[in-house]
């Protein structure tokens, strides 16, 4: 499918002086789980809220499906399930009256909402909990309630906004294919998170936000391309000298060595077999060492290298 | 409607606070009840008087007096009207008065002779005797009244009887009247501390539900969905009526229970309860705009009790208005309780106050002026705070 989901030309949105959404720009198509990703107070949810109406803005424009976007489109919010980062339920309400509730919302005929409910708490695992109250239920299971709640009226566009924050790796897991079984079933899914993991995991495509601008767009692949970091070679050894350092900073595709509290990194821009030229240098000098890690860079990496900060940060 | 039924379905896990207010409002009016009821009854018991008749004249006018008389006062019959058996019961107060009615009795009536028809002794110690004196003397004048229309006797005997039913039934609700103007209207009280119920039942019970959709994770993922902000409103806002009259007919119906209404004519009570009904719909526009605040449950607590127990001490609902010094309540004139206490004061005539239509007409125009003054204020921060969220 290629036919736009959400279109976001040139959006601005500041907050007095502060500028929290600069001139970004995304497209979204239509069966895609797309990513925002960026460190906390980046603008992912600011421009998440602008999507959905919820926030007026300065500048730009928003289609969904095709249409502008506005608070009173509401032939487009039909077509929309929301899960906030706050999970957004009644306390007062069961899971399942809960469910009926963010359901009814949207359907109006008792008997197709009754059927939605039910597939819904299916879908979340909830069954055990229907008559639970939201006070009653750990963490991971409020966090399934909120998304039950914003996935039941079975939206063709699905916008999560950090949805597995302060969740159990049990939990996640439930959700994350939770996510990407909407998405089979022909949902398209808008994915905000600043776990990284997770928008890799999941994501087709990935834009990377840092205050409030789009620094990268593209797959997960494409945006590590972007840097020239591919490999990262830690080892831990002893003690290494100077000339050897420079020797290793002269193999192929190594652009750096560094060596710190007895581990030797080394960084490579692409190519293959840089461990084993590395480790062929290492032994022809007869150096022992112990423990030997070779990974391919992340998108922290991505982020690193082109903000200068960690995504953690 | 969705909205409104998600309003009843969070007011079930509020509706304790409500019933914890009713219920003690249910113990103090079956106290208030108990205390008034006491009253009324040996006011009753006063007027009913023992006494026995000994009828040397023993015809049918004769006859229809004791009758009449047994009507209102319990007749102890004494077999051979042995004096001395009467004396002993007189002393030991088992009867309070003996009335003698002389022979030549029916035949002093025809001839039209009305005065100092029969003779009597009574207990010197009770007032019992004097009500019944003037029964006595009621009944001769409105058979005289009769008799001088050229009535039979028979008729006129009749006819004084019942007419002096009425006019005793009269004599009973003017009593009852008199009460109410002394300022132990039951109605009254009930009405007065309705104030105090009212606001503490609606701020502790409605509020909780009106800022849970007020919450602002709530508003926002209901904004966004296809359900349109007026329809939420109208949702939300007929709940919130709904249940503030249903809060209300509970009080009122349980007042009906309490007996609280029993003393007063149907004219008062109607105007009392049209007062409270302005009033509700003073609280309910006032819950309306603490609950746009989003208040944690301690501070509202605090809210409703500094504004229920603060107005009501205020504004006479604990303390009569008329106890009140003169700059308190110039100050409580900016409560509407002060204006819903001023009518009920007119309408249970509380201190001697008489009823004045205009006043009372005016006493709900100032309640319904409070009222439109905060939905004016409820539309602004609800509006304010559209444009702060969307900004």
């Amino acid at each position: 499918m290629n036919e736009t989901a959400v279109k976001v030309k040139e959006l601005v949105k500041r907050y007095r002086e502060l500028l929290a959404v600069d001139h970004l720009n995304l497209e979204i198509k239509q069966g895609e789980i797309f990513g925002l990703l960026g460190p906390n107070g980046s603008g992912k949810t600011t421009t998440i809220n602008c999507i959905l109406s919820l926030l007026s803005y300065d500048n730009g424009e928003i289609e969904i499906f095709e249409k502008p976007m506005k608070a009173d489109a509401y032939d487009i919010k039909a077509k929309i399930g929301v899960v906030m980062q706050n999970v957004a339920v009644f306390e007062e309400l069961t899971v399942q009256e809960n469910i009926d509730y963010f359901c009814g919302l949207y359907i109006n005929d008792k008997q197709l909402r009754k059927q939605y409910v039910e597939e819904a708490i299916q879908f979340t695992g909830l069954e055990d909990f229907r008559k639970f109250y939201p006070k009653k239920l750990s963490g991971g299971l409020l966090r399934r309630l909120n998304i039950a709640c914003g996935i039941a009226h079975k939206p063709k566009l699905i916008i999560l906004d950090e949805p597995t924050v302060a969740v159990d790796p049990q939990s996640r897991n439930r959700i994350l294919e939770g996510i990407m079984e909407l998405n089979r079933q022909g949902a398209t899914i808008i994915y905000t998170s600043h776990y990284m993991e997770e928008v890799e995991q999941i994501c087709s495509r990935i834009a990377i936000i840092d205050n409030g601008k789009c620094i990268a767009q593209g797959t997960a692949e494409e945006l590590k391309k972007l840097i020239k970091k591919r490999e990262i070679i830690t080892i831990d050894i002893l003690s290494v000298t100077a000339d050897d350092i420079e020797a290793l900073k002269a193999l192929p595709h190594v652009y750096s060595v560094t060596f710190e509290d007895s581990k030797l990194t080394i960084l490579c821009d692409g190519g293959s077999h840089n461990l084993v030229r590395v480790l062929d240098y290492l032994q022809g000098k007869e150096y022992s060492f112990g423990h030997i890690h070779s990974a391919l860079p992340t998108l922290n990496d991505v982020f690193l290298e082109i903000t200068g900060k960690e995504l953690r940060d | 409607m969705l909205n409104f039924k998600t309003f009843f379905q969070i007011a079930k896990k509020h509706i304790g606070t409500c019933f914890i207010y009713v219920i003690i409002f249910l113990i103090l009016m079956v106290v208030m009840t108990n205390i008034n009821k006491g009253s009324s009854t040996s006011k009753f018991e006063a007027k009913s008087v023992k006494f026995t008749v000994i009828d040397e004249d023993d015809t049918v006018a004769s006859h229809a007096l004791t009758d009449y008389l047994a009507t209102k006062h319990k007749y102890i019959s004494f077999e051979g009207k042995d004096i001395s058996k009467i004396q002993d019961n007189m002393y030991y107060e088992e009867i309070s008065y003996v009335l003698t009615i002389p022979k030549g009795y029916e035949e002093e009536l025809k001839n039209g002779n009305f005065k100092n028809l029969v003779t009597h002794s009574m207990r010197t110690d009770s007032a019992a005797g004097y009500f019944f004196n003037q029964d006595v003397d009621s009944y001769f004048r409105a058979l005289s009244v009769y008799q001088a229309s050229s009535e039979s006797l028979e008729d006129s005997l009749s006819k004084a009887a019942n007419v002096m039913e009425k006019v005793n039934a009269n004599e009973v609700e003017m009593i009852t009247f008199e009460k109410t103007n002394n300022g132990n209207s039951p109605s009254g009280y009930f009405f007065q501390y309705f104030a105090y119920i009212l606001i503490s039942v609606l701020l502790l019970s409605m509020s909780p539900i009106l800022m849970t959709f007020h919450n602002r994770d709530l508003a926002a993922r209901i904004s966004c969905s296809y359900l349109k902000p007026r329809r939420k409103a109208a949702g939300i806002g007929l709940g919130a009526i709904c249940y503030s009259i249903l809060v209300w007919l509970i009080i009122l119906i349980a007042g009906g229970f309490g007996g609280m209404y029993r003393y007063d004519p149907i004219e008062t009570i109607a105007l009392m309860t049209a007062n409270s009904f302005v009033y509700l719909i003073v609280i309910v526009t006032m819950t309306l705009c603490i609950a746009s605040f989003s208040l944690s449950e301690h501070a509202l607590q605090l809210i409703a009790n500094v504004i229920g127990l603060g107005s009501s001490f205020l504004c006479g609902v604990f303390v009569p208005q008329w106890m009140l010094a003169e700059n308190v309540t110039r100050i409580s004139r900016f409560f509407p309780a002060y204006w819903f206490i001023r009518n009920n004061n007119i309408l249970a005539g509380f201190n001697g106050e008489a009823f004045n239509p205009d006043e009372y007409l005016l006493n709900l125009g100032v309640q319904l002026l409070f009222a439109l003054a905060f939905m004016t204020i409820y539309f602004v921060m609800h509006v304010q705070k559209k444009a702060k969220a969307v900004a």
